[in-house]
Parts: C-alpha cells; sequence; structure tokens
C-alpha cells in the first residue's frame, strides 16, 4: 500500500463517516423514552354508528373577512338507516393577556345543527355556508359534537354574560386556524 | 467497478460513523424508572419550582413574599427566571426567608405560572430521580413566545438539576392544572379532552387508559366540570376527601349590595343555575367515587376564567402537622373567614396567603407553585 493508497482511503473513510453521523445523529437524539403524541390527522365524530369528518372545499384556506364554508362527510357505518343530529360550531379565541395563566374564553361565532338521515352504508357530503366574517387576530376552532339536551353545556348562559361556552366534553376538534399574522402574535394584548 | 481503496475506505468510515453514534449514545440520559404522579396533599416539602418573570411583578409579589415568607428552612426554592437580574430582583422583594432560593437562569421568555409546565411523577426510589412529565407544545405556543418559552421549563430544569430532575415528554396534550392527585386518585379536568380526543388519542376510552399508565394512578376522568383547571374548583386533601367550591355558598356569605373594595369579578358574579350545576356535579361524581365531599364558598365571575376561589391551595403535610397556604382576597372578608373556618375544621393550619392581584389573570396560587419533591 503506497501513499495514495493510504490517501484514498483516508478519504473514502473520512466523508463516509460524516455523511453517517449526519444523517443519523439527529434521529438519535431525539429518540428514546421521549416520543411525540401521534397525531390523527382526520379527526371524525363517530355517533349512533355515523362518521363524521368535516373538510374545506378544494382544501381551501381561510383568512380575516372570509366567510368559511364546509363539506360535513357523513359515513353510515352500521348496516341500518341511521338519523343523528350533530351540532357544528365555530369559536375565535383572541390572544391572551400575556400575563394570563390561560387563553381567554372562546366566543362562539357561528353554529348549527344538522339532522342527518343515511340509508345503511350510504354516503352523504353536506355543504355547510357559515355567512360569518372571519374576525382578525383569532384562533378559531370548528368543533363537531353529538346534540345531547340533557347536555348542561348545551344550555344558554343568561343574556347578560358577554361570553359563550366551547363544545362540551364530546366535543372534537374537527379543524384549526387562524387569522393572526407572525407579527400580530408576538405581542400578546395586555389586561 | 469499485477500487478496493474505496471499499476499505468506506468500510472504515462507517465503523469510525457508527462509533460516534454509539458515544452520542451513551451520552444521552435514560429515563430513570419512576412512580406515580406525586400526591398533592401527602408528604411534607422538600423541594418547590416557581417561575419569576420581572413583568408580572405586580401580580405575583406579594403572594410570593407570603408565601415563601412563610416556609421552613429545610424546603429548597428553585426560582426559573429568563435572566439573573429577575432573580436578584426576586429575592430583593420577597425580603429575608427561611427557605433556601436557587436560580435556574434559562435565557429565554416565559410566563409566571409554573404549576402548568409538567407534572413531577415520584422517583421509584428515594434517593432516586423525580421525573417531570411534560406536553410537547404548549397551547398558543406559536402566537405567545413567553408560552413557546414554557415549553423548554422542564428540560432547563433537568439541565440544572440533573441529579434530581429528568424531562419526559408525554404522549398527550395537558396542562399540569388539568390533574388534581392524592394517594390514590388523579382526578382529570374534562378541558382537556377537546385538545386529546382525535387529536392524539382516538377515544375517551384509550385517553383515560394512557392516563392511567402515565400517572400510575386510578384515573377518575370528570364528565361534567367547570371550565376550568382542576384545582381551580376542587382541592383534594386526603382520605379519600375532597373539597368542591360551592357557588351558592359564596352567593350567602355576599351582603345584599357588593361593597365598592370587593375584589373585582368581571362581567359580575356568575351565580347561574349552569355553573351551579358545574360544581355541584363534580360534587356528585366525587361522591359516587367514594370520596367525601366538604363544600367551600366559590365565586367564579361571568368571564368564566377569574374565580374567588379557596380550594387553589398548597397542603405541606408533616408528621404531626398538615398545613395548608390558603389564597385570600382583600375586600372578601365574610368569604375569607368562611373558609379558613372550614380548613381549620378539617385540621389544617392556616397560612394565608394574600392572591388579590394574582386570580384576575386565570390563577391562584397553586397554579403559581410546582412540587418537585416531597419527603
Amino acid at each position: 500500500m503506497n501513499t495514495k493508497d493510504f490517501s484514498i482511503i483516508s478519504s473514502v473513510a473520512l466523508a463516509t463517516a460524516t455523511l453517517a453521523v449526519a444523517v443519523f445523529l439527529p434521529n438519535s437524539l431525539d429518540a428514546g423514552n421521549d416520543s411525540a403524541p401521534q397525531q390523527i390527522t382526520q379527526p371524525k365524530l363517530v355517533s349512533h354508528g355515523v362518521e363524521f369528518t368535516l373538510a374545506a372545499p378544494n382544501n381551501r384556506t381561510f383568512k380575516t373577512g372570509d366567510e368559511p364554508a364546509f363539506d360535513l362527510n357523513a359515513v353510515n357505518t352500521s348496516g341500518e338507516d341511521a338519523a343523528v343530529d350533530v351540532q357544528i360550531s365555530m369559536t375565535s379565541m383572541a390572544p391572551s393577556s400575556r400575563f394570563s395563566r390561560m387563553p381567554a374564553f372562546p366566543q362562539t361565532l357561528w353554529q348549527k345543527s344538522c339532522s342527518v338521515t343515511l340509508k345503511p352504508h350510504e354516503t352523504k357530503v353536506i355543504s355547510i355556508a357559515t355567512a360569518t366574517k372571519l374576525p382578525a387576530n383569532r384562533t378559531i376552532d370548528v368543533m363537531l359534537q353529538p346534540v345531547n339536551p340533557q347536555d348542561a353545556n348545551a344550555v344558554e348562559k343568561p343574556a347578560t354574560q358577554t361570553f359563550t361556552k366551547a363544545g362540551g366534553p364530546s366535543a372534537i376538534v374537527a379543524m384549526s386556524f387562524s387569522t393572526i399574522s407572525p407579527a400580530q402574535g408576538t405581542n400578546p394584548t395586555l389586561n | 467497478m469499485v477500487r478496493w481503496q474505496t471499499f476499505t475506505g468506506a468500510v472504515i468510515g462507517l465503523a469510525l460513523g457508527i462509533a460516534i453514534l454509539n458515544l452520542a449514545d451513551v451520552g444521552r440520559r435514560q429515563a430513570p424508572p419512576s412512580g406515580a404522579i406525586l400526591s398533592e396533599c401527602n408528604g411534607h416539602f422538600r423541594e418547590l419550582v416557581i417561575q419569576y418573570e420581572p413583568s408580572a411583578r405586580e401580580i405575583v409579589s406579594r403572594p410570593y413574599a407570603d408565601f415563601l415568607g412563610a416556609l421552613g428552612d429545610d424546603v429548597t426554592i428553585d426560582v426559573v427566571c429568563p435572566n439573573r437580574a429577575a432573580y436578584d430582583e426576586l429575592v430583593a422583594f420577597v425580603g429575608q426567608v427561611h427557605c433556601k432560593l436557587r436560580p435556574i437562569v434559562v435565557n429565554h421568555p416565559m410566563t409566571t405560572w409554573s404549576r402548568d409546565r409538567w407534572v413531577a411523577l415520584a422517583p421509584a426510589s428515594p434517593d432516586g430521580i423525580t421525573t417531570l412529565l411534560h406536553q410537547s407544545e404548549e397551547a398558543a405556543a406559536k402566537i405567545w413566545p413567553a408560552r413557546a418559552g414554557d415549553e423548554k421549563v422542564s428540560a432547563d430544569i433537568a439541565k440544572a438539576l440533573p441529579s434530581s430532575a429528568f424531562a419526559l415528554r408525554a404522549p398527550f396534550y395537558f396542562d399540569g392544572g388539568d390533574f388534581l392527585a392524592d394517594d390514590e386518585t388523579v382526578f382529570v379536568a374534562p378541558h382537556i379532552l377537546p385538545r386529546n380526543i382525535q387529536c392524539t388519542e382516538f377515544s375517551k376510552e384509550t385517553f383515560v387508559r394512557d392516563i392511567a399508565v402515565a400517572l400510575k394512578r386510578r384515573v377518575v376522568l370528570l364528565d361534567e366540570a367547570p371550565d376550568h383547571h382542576a384545582a381551580m374548583f376542587m382541592a383534594s386533601i386526603g382520605n379519600k376527601t375532597v373539597l368542591v367550591g360551592d357557588p351558592n355558598l359564596g352567593r350567602s356569605l355576599l351582603p345584599a349590595s357588593i361593597p365598592a373594595d370587593f375584589p373585582e369579578l368581571p362581567g359580575g358574579p356568575d351565580f347561574s343555575a349552569q355553573t351551579q350545576h358545574l360544581f355541584d356535579a363534580v360534587a356528585s361524581q366525587c361522591a359516587q367515587a367514594d370520596y367525601k365531599v366538604v363544600r367551600v364558598p366559590t365565586i367564579p365571575a361571568a368571564d368564566g376564567r377569574s374565580y374567588l376561589t379557596y380550594e387553589n391551595v398548597l397542603i405541606d403535610r408533616q408528621v404531626s402537622q398538615q398545613i395548608v397556604y390558603l389564597p385570600f382576597y382583600r375586600g372578601a372578608a365574610a368569604l375569607n373567614d368562611s373558609a379558613r373556618k372550614i380548613w381549620q375544621g378539617l385540621g389544617y393550619e392556616v397560612r394565608p396567603v394574600d392572591c388579590t392581584s394574582t386570580y384576575l389573570h386565570f390563577g391562584c396560587l397553586h397554579c403559581l407553585v410546582n412540587v418537585l419533591k416531597r419527603s
């Protein structure tokens, strides 16, 4: 083995080692018991054998002043006729005071109850228009929940109260988006 | 065709790379064995954690001064601060205290609320390491730099105290205040559900199972409760007993016309039937879980977030003494007296902490202080 051979072996070894470390080291540091939560990409509400999902038509994104519309997809997974009431709520939350322990109470921007009847294994897509303009500087959640008149959370609060309640424990957050620009987000409001 | 020099070099390089990766892995800390979530009501305080951010001085200076001033010399307080100047400021306004103060300087924005950042899992052995179970993403962190900084606090503490704390990310989203634990049960506020169901967990059932596995306690998930953190409306005091807030009781202690110096309640007090129902539902679910329930006066405000609460306490239990650090609010003497008598009647020495400046920011004493170690 001459000097040239040694030079080639050293160069290739160095390049291979660098490549191996660069590719695998970040994974190695992130691995172990410290795992990130799984993320369910398509939230689904199941009520009386019917699966409900929500999507923006044509993957549309929403911004301040838009009037969002949604497609409610209902799939009857059972072998029987189904008639289910589902409530769709759109809530908004303003950035909190920077001193707050938690975000302020969400306000309900819009809500609608849909009665859906489906034959066995039938699928329906229901177009929903909110006719509600999105306020600026808010985070928006769109929630699905079964309609249950017995649910205490469904009872309206007295009219004297200016704050409304978000979905109850049976609600799922079907979509989330924001009308906050990054620049606004760096300066939460003060009380 | 690959020449023999290239092949040999690649083999040596791979071997070298594997050796470096193994060394890096050895350097990474492994999760220590851990026990159950630390009880809120058993054991003597040994090590507590507070966060101090100078812009929140007006909010926390009174409760910190009252609380830290009442602790003994066998308690260590880890003070998480954005910088050293903040720590020095806290030491100055707190004044002379018996407990030991120790700074953890993090050099990033943060809030002043320690409780929600993590829950402590007790060490598996008496001389073991406490696991700080934290969530991977704080609510609103994307638009709130201080909250984004809060995400790092568990790791900051573990880095500063490697022999006593280890930070571990939970497989679900939570605020520490969503849980309230004693030696047997962890009560979970329903408020936690929308962040997780159909987001990190497929169903409520799998979620309850995963919480029980992570916290190693029986889980009582409250189906109905005020939309707030658990310790805002209930306190777990051991011996299968809980205190639950009662707006009606609070109302009975108010004069016919609310005096001018009464603490501010945004939107006025919320004595609605629906809110009363939610507090009563908590009491009834605790009773169904075989707990004795004691009701305590509470006044929630109509903003749904600001509470005059006497459940947001810290309990220090020693061999022959049980102490409660109990919030009080200037201008609410009748409520304060009633709550104090209830706690005294349960055998507690009451050490009052002025939270008049705090409750309007949606939290109180328990929300400001986290417990790392009890004896």
